[in-house]
């Protein structure tokens, strides 16, 4: 058996998500070789980050001040809500870099098995950020499970009283991708939603 | 390791590691199982999209194991796995997978209901009706073998009284007098016709009103027989409320 502390280490670690107890030992024995110094360093980083970070009160999105950094900017075009499950999802268009929009975070799909329904998720106040005329276009950008799909379609009908735009996130065939690696409802939704060339 | 090919409605799925899924799975040859979706919540999984709740696809599984692994998928049927999903057919959809998966056996395999289970989504889509779910709940529960005994008063045995009381504890109804739960008029009338193979006419029942009492009725039934109420049955009804204010 292992020290007592060390154990505690090792159970703690192992509540971590995708981390069991094989992985949890190795990370133990691994910060235990390394000494206190980086012991220090990764725990003031982990009390800071848990402390420091809350919601932003306009998008939901992860900030260390009341507003984010997207919302906070004057820069960022205002009239454009791009609507998303998580605060991942703000993450991966961020890094698209193509977005130059506003974010509101969902937090979660509607999912009835997990019981998660309309009353879970950011709906009112996504509501309260359509009324004036600042916002003239929503964009939904849950993912194409089915149940992104239902939040999308809910909230459609949810938002198309304010009079915004209302847009769908495309899904089809990946970039870069043949054809016949796609499968058939993926292709068919493809085909759904396909634009004019000419 | 053996391979089998088999046919699956998807009934829900959970996250696995980095990139895979757990499905649970109601066969056609072998009843109930999961099994493990590698990568299929990758963009480029050629999975992904075929593995959703409600879909029903032509599986090539081998034996793992723990868990049985998805080698290949094919598309039969999408039902809701689909683009622009109406709110609260998909609500219906999971609520009446959710039940599926409370009242059979794992391994069980039992091809009236899985006609009934794939019948049942491809009417929430092409046909629905205010009583579609009700209707497949009672038939399902009547399958499992926990059809309630409509016959008499549970209690002092009398017949064909006018019952306005149920006892969901021993599952029959009770005259007036013989105690019981209150329950709406109407909804041991639908049943009793379900019961006796006489859907269609319940199914042309247009009230929405009837249907949310029948409905509430039958998950009743199927929450005293699980032990617990369907977490779907809620949410359900706030989706179905939802989309009757908005139009
Ligand atoms: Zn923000
Ligand atoms: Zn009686």
């Amino acid at each position: 058996m292992y020290p007592a502390s060390l154990s505690k280490l090792m159970d703690e670690l192992s509540r971590l998500p995708g981390i069991g107890p094989k992985s949890a030992q190795r990370i133990a024995l691994f910060m235990v070789k390394r000494g206190p110094q980086d012991a220090q360093r990764l725990a003031e980083a982990l009390l800071a980050a848990a402390a420091n970070t809350k919601r932003c009160r306009e998008c939901f999105s992860l900030s260390e001040e009341d507003l984010c950094g997207v919302c906070a900017n004057a820069g960022r075009d205002h009239s454009v809500i791009c609507v998303v499950e998580e605060p991942r999802d703000v993450l991966a268009f961020e890094r698209g870099m193509s977005f130059r929009g506003l974010y509101h975070v969902l937090g979660g799909v509607i999912s009835p098995m997990d019981g998660i329904g309309p009353e879970q998720l950011h709906l009112g106040e996504l509501l309260n950020r359509l009324r004036g005329d600042t916002v003239k276009e929503v964009i939904l950008a849950t993912s194409s499970t089915i149940e992104g799909e239902a939040t999308a379609t809910y909230l459609a009908k949810l938002i198309a009283p304010a009079g915004v735009n209302i847009s769908r996130l495309a899904t089809g065939v990946p970039v870069g991708g043949d054809l016949d690696y796609v499968d058939e409802v993926t292709l068919s939704r493809a085909l759904d939603g396909r634009y004019r060339v000419t | 390791m053996k391979a089998y090919a088999d046919r699956a409605v998807v009934i829900r799925t959970w996250p696995l590691g980095e990139s895979d899924r757990i499905v649970n799975l109601f066969t056609l040859s072998h009843g109930k199982l999961r099994a493990v979706a590698k990568g299929a919540r990758g963009a480029r999984s050629r999975i992904s999209g075929l593995v959703q709740p409600t879909s029903e696809l032509d599986l090539l599984l081998y034996q793992g194991r723990e868990l049985d692994v998805i080698q290949q998928a094919s598309l039969v049927q999408a039902n809701m796995a689909r683009g622009g999903v109406d709110p609260a057919q998909f609500g219906s959809a999971i609520e009446w997978l959710e039940a599926i998966d409370g009242l059979t056996l794992d391994r069980h395999p039992d091809p009236v209901v899985y006609d009934l289970m794939n019948r049942g989504l491809r009417m929430m889509f092409d046909e629905p009706s205010p009583t579609l779910l009700g209707a497949l709940l009672i038939r399902l529960l009547e399958r499992e073998g926990y059809a309630p005994n409509l016959s008499s008063c549970g209690l002092c045995g009398r017949t064909n009284a006018a019952y306005r009381a149920f006892d969901f504890s021993s599952s029959a109804p009770r005259c007036s007098g013989c105690g019981g739960e209150p329950i709406p008029p109407g909804v041991l009338d639908l049943t009793f016709e379900v019961l006796n193979h006489r859907v269609s006419g319940v199914l042309a029942t247009h009230d929405p009103q009837i249907g949310r009492e029948f409905e509430g009725f039958a998950t009743r039934l199927v929450k005293e027989v699980v032990g617990r109420g369907l977490r779907s049955s809620a949410v359900m009804a706030s989706l179905a409320d939802n989309h009757r204010s908005s139009g």
